[in-house]
């Protein structure tokens, strides 16, 4: 019933209002293959221990220039909950000792990345019409995709868990129909 | 299309309340009244929210008429945000001598989403309801009713917001 009232809600969205971004669901276990990169996403995932590494895996034909943005939502149990991500491949630029030493894992040769810990004081606040929500969010961060193949990492330095959601991309769709697929994982 | 699917719904509801008999004024199962005071209990399925939502109609025809201006302030709280909803619409509220009572409206919607660390979220838009009210005594009627919003400035997007109220009239 709920599920068939959201949708009657999304329907009477008029169309120019109803573009959003692409959602989808992270798993620690399986890297999440983007078909589209020039799309925009919003994938969400949670972290129950703390120890998880989430990877998204992507290719673009040519170099490509697009915001990335971590944000977990806006809600005291998380409210020191900071996931980090990098974007990392080949022909990305070299990261500080510092940087290399925060990553997960270990990067493989001839891989650069750009690095985001999350680590703004104090945190900024996003507001997603759509969905409605608040979170705190790392601020969007243009990041130059090479072509070829990349990937972003996402993990929590501080073994901290809870929901978060990473944002990029460009273009906005009508794909906002997946989040009936899981509605509780995007909406609460 | 973005001007049919918003038109669509507000011309249902004035069209029912175009076709809407008034009803009889010695027919009338409820008390004669001109002001309805209701406190819905809501809860918001798209920006997660629950709370009361207290509203007042008030009914500018003759009596028996359908037809009742809204207005409602909602104070609703959710794991994230405040949320403050002020209404004003029209509604029209059919079979008033009956005890089951269907209901239609649509209006203008202002919304207020606040959190402590970012400034007011001001939304505005519109919305449609329809609902049912049950009658318990001649005063007083209990009712379920379902509203979705759409906004348009401040940040598009839609709501839904299923209710049940508990209505008294003056």
């Amino acid at each position: 019933m709920r599920r068939a009232l959201v949708l009657a809600a999304l329907l009477l969205l008029p169309e120019r209002l109803a573009v959003a971004h692409t959602p989808g669901k992270l798993l620690a276990s399986t890297p999440y293959e983007v078909r589209n990169p020039a799309d925009s996403y919003a994938l969400f995932g949670v972290f129950h221990t703390g120890a998880e590494r989430f990877v998204v895996k992507l290719a673009h034909a040519t170099r490509f220039a697009a915001p990335v943005e971590i944000f977990v939502p806006h809600v005291d149990e998380l409210r020191r909950h900071r996931p980090a991500y990098a974007v990392v491949g080949p022909g990305l630029p070299a990261p500080s000792a510092a940087e290399l030493a925060a990553l997960p894992a270990p990067l493989p040769a001839g891989w650069g990345a750009e690095v985001e810990l999350n680590q703004v004081t104090p945190r900024p606040v996003l507001f997603e019409s759509i969905m409605r929500r608040f979170y705190w969010t790392s601020e969007p961060l243009a990041v130059v995709f090479p072509a070829g193949p990349s990937e972003i990492w996402v993990w929590s330095a501080a073994k901290t868990t809870g929901k978060f959601g990473l944002g990029f991309g460009v273009e906005e769709g009508g794909g906002y129909l997946a989040a009936l697929d899981d509605w509780s994982l995007y909406a609460y | 299309m973005r001007t049919s699917a918003i038109a669509r719904p507000l011309l249902a509801v004035l069209l029912a309340a175009t076709a809407a008999r008034a009803d009889p004024p010695d027919e009338c199962a409820t008390a004669p009244a001109r002001f309805t005071i209701a406190v819905p209990a809501e809860v918001t399925v798209v920006g997660l929210t629950y709370g009361l939502r207290p509203e007042v109609a008030y009914r500018p025809g003759a009596l028996g008429s359908a037809s009742r201006l809204r207005l409602a302030v909602g104070v609703l709280d959710g794991p994230d945000q405040l949320f403050v909803p002020l209404s004003l619409g029209y509604r029209a509220m059919f079979r008033g001598r009956q005890r089951v009572q269907p209901a239609v409206g649509a209006g203008v919607e202002l919304q207020h989403r606040l959190v402590s660390d970012y400034p007011a979220v001001r939304q505005y838009g519109v919305y449609v309801e329809v609902g049912v009210g049950i009658a318990a005594t001649p005063r007083l009627a209990f009712g379920l009713m379902v509203a979705i919003d759409v906004m348009l400035y401040g940040g598009p997007g839609a709501g839904l917001g299923p209710r049940v109220f508990a209505s008294w009239r003056l």
